[in-house]
């Protein structure tokens, strides 16, 4: 099962219901919505795809199909941003 | 120890004390008798934005001006780029195995509020060793930080690191300034010497260990600081406020007098705890507070703290003669309180080494003593050469 983790190269914080994040070698800042930042703070620890669906699906009303591929997106743009690292 | 009734502070300025002593807490106002644009400066000046915009967004009349979210956002974003250049700062002097330490800024946010962005810096701090000037100085260069200061000879260097104790360094492309220190302060007595080196502690930030001082240093090294910009900015008082609070069990206090004893430093440290009781109401050992009862020069360096905070409310009026004036009389009166006639001497003459004309004009090695005879004519000579050109 892959699991998917921050890359320890950015620093983020909390702006009202936001993160604001820069990487650190780009130096680039990016900003997440309140669902992005969930994930950004899920993690923090390794998760796979389907353990970040299932956590988010109990927070917010939505049906597994739809949360999995939005999560599945996500990912992917955080990992074509370099922003996390991916574990087999 | 009794906190003054009546301290003549302005309504904001009272205001943002209550947003400081407790952040958590709710604070009740009438929102009428505050002057919204007084109250920006303020925070400004006093450089708390994070802190008072904690706390106003819980009070009840959450009514307060948009500047302050404003000014928080704005000053979240500078926070985070330069928590962002520590790391990367850091990774490249543990690259040169260059020993560093972090002072202040984004590191002090960490350990006392879990935050590196909770504070307002403009700049980062970092401590070397003296035999790694050299090395470090040439780190930066070629990571593309600039300094207006550059020494060509050994009295040159000499100079430059005897009578300061940094250099500023700044990335015009990053817009990021840093301050290269191989001292804690330019008060003689100040030297921690070896100890210093030897009592780190690491703090981790992402994928690394950041090196701060020894509590016990961190605190002495934060009055001392403090006190020789006579506390004009509140943040400073919120900080060692925030580190008594986190290392009351610690014993502090007293371990932070009994460092300041053998530094010579004792009405130093008292007068900054009376200040953070008088504006936060912050509770002072007993022992302490007999000390300060009985020592005239602490009570002197409280008055003048005061001083200093009730009257740095006016940035705009703060380049006026009579405020140039104040400036120049607190900084050789703080010298004395702090260090003696040692000091007091030291930062008369230190007024004329300046680093800065070796650009202009310099003496050589062997007549280098006449450049500080002759620096503020050859200051003179810099401003109109550049206002011809």
């Amino acid at each position: 099962m892959t699991t998917y983790q921050r890359n320890k190269n950015s620093v983020a914080s909390k702006l009202h219901d936001e993160i604001i994040m820069i990487d650190v070698t780009l130096g680039k800042y990016f900003a997440m919505n309140p669902i992005a930042s969930d994930i950004w703070e899920l993690i923090e620890s390794p998760k796979s795809i389907e353990q970040i669906t299932s956590i988010l699906m109990e927070k917010y009303e939505v049906d597994q199909q739809t949360c999995e591929q939005d999560v599945i997106q996500f990912i992917e743009e955080l990992r074509t941003l370099n922003l996390i690292t991916s574990n087999q | 120890m009794q906190r003054s009734p009546d301290l003549f502070f302005s309504k904001e300025l009272q205001l943002i004390l209550s947003c400081l002593a407790d952040s958590r807490a709710k604070v009740q106002f009438d929102d009428i008798q505050i002057d919204p644009e007084r109250l920006i400066d303020l925070i400004e000046t006093h450089r708390v934005v994070s802190f008072v915009y904690e706390t106003l967004k819980k009070s009840d009349k959450a009514t307060f001006s948009p500047s302050i979210t404003h000014d928080f956002e704005a000053n979240k974003i500078v926070q985070l780029q330069l928590s962002a250049e520590m790391l990367y700062l850091k990774d490249a002097f543990d690259e040169q195995h260059i020993p560093v330490v972090c002072l202040k800024g984004p590191a002090l946010g960490i350990e006392l509020y879990s935050d590196p962005t909770a504070r307002s810096s403009r700049d980062l701090d970092f401590l070397i060793e003296k035999k790694d000037i050299e090395k470090s100085i040439d780190l930066l260069r070629s990571l593309g930080y600039v300094s207006q200061i550059r020494y060509r000879t050994v009295k040159q260097y000499r100079a430059l690191i005897d009578h300061f104790h940094h250099i500023v360094f700044v990335h015009p492309e990053k817009n990021t300034l840093l301050e290269l220190h191989w001292e804690l302060s330019t008060v003689t007595t100040m030297n921690l010497g070896a100890s210093l080196w030897t009592a780190l502690r690491n703090i981790p930030f992402q994928h690394l260990k950041l090196s701060i001082l020894h509590e016990n240093h961190n605190l002495l090294y934060l009055c001392v600081h403090g006190a020789k910009h006579g506390y004009f900015r509140l943040q400073w008082a919120k900080d060692i406020h925030s580190y008594l609070k986190k290392y009351e069990k610690e014993e502090i206090q007293l371990k932070t007098v009994l460092l300041a004893k053998e530094k010579n430093l004792v009405p130093v440290v008292l007068s900054t705890f009376q200040l953070i009781h008088t504006l936060f109401g912050q509770e002072i050992h007993a022992d302490l507070q007999v000390k300060y009862q009985h020592s005239r020069k602490s009570k002197q360096l409280h008055a003048l703290f005061l001083h200093q905070i009730k009257n740095n409310t006016s940035p705009e009026k703060s380049f006026s003669r009579k405020a140039r004036f104040q400036r120049f009389w607190n900084y050789h009166r703080l010298n004395f309180l702090i260090g003696g006639f040692p000091d007091f001497f030291r930062g008369l003459i230190g007024r004329n080494v300046r680093p800065q004309n070796w650009e202009i004009f310099v003496f050589s090695d062997r007549w280098f003593f006449l450049n500080q005879w002759f620096s503020r004519f050859i200051w003179l000579y810099g401003m109109i050469r550049k206002k011809k050109l």
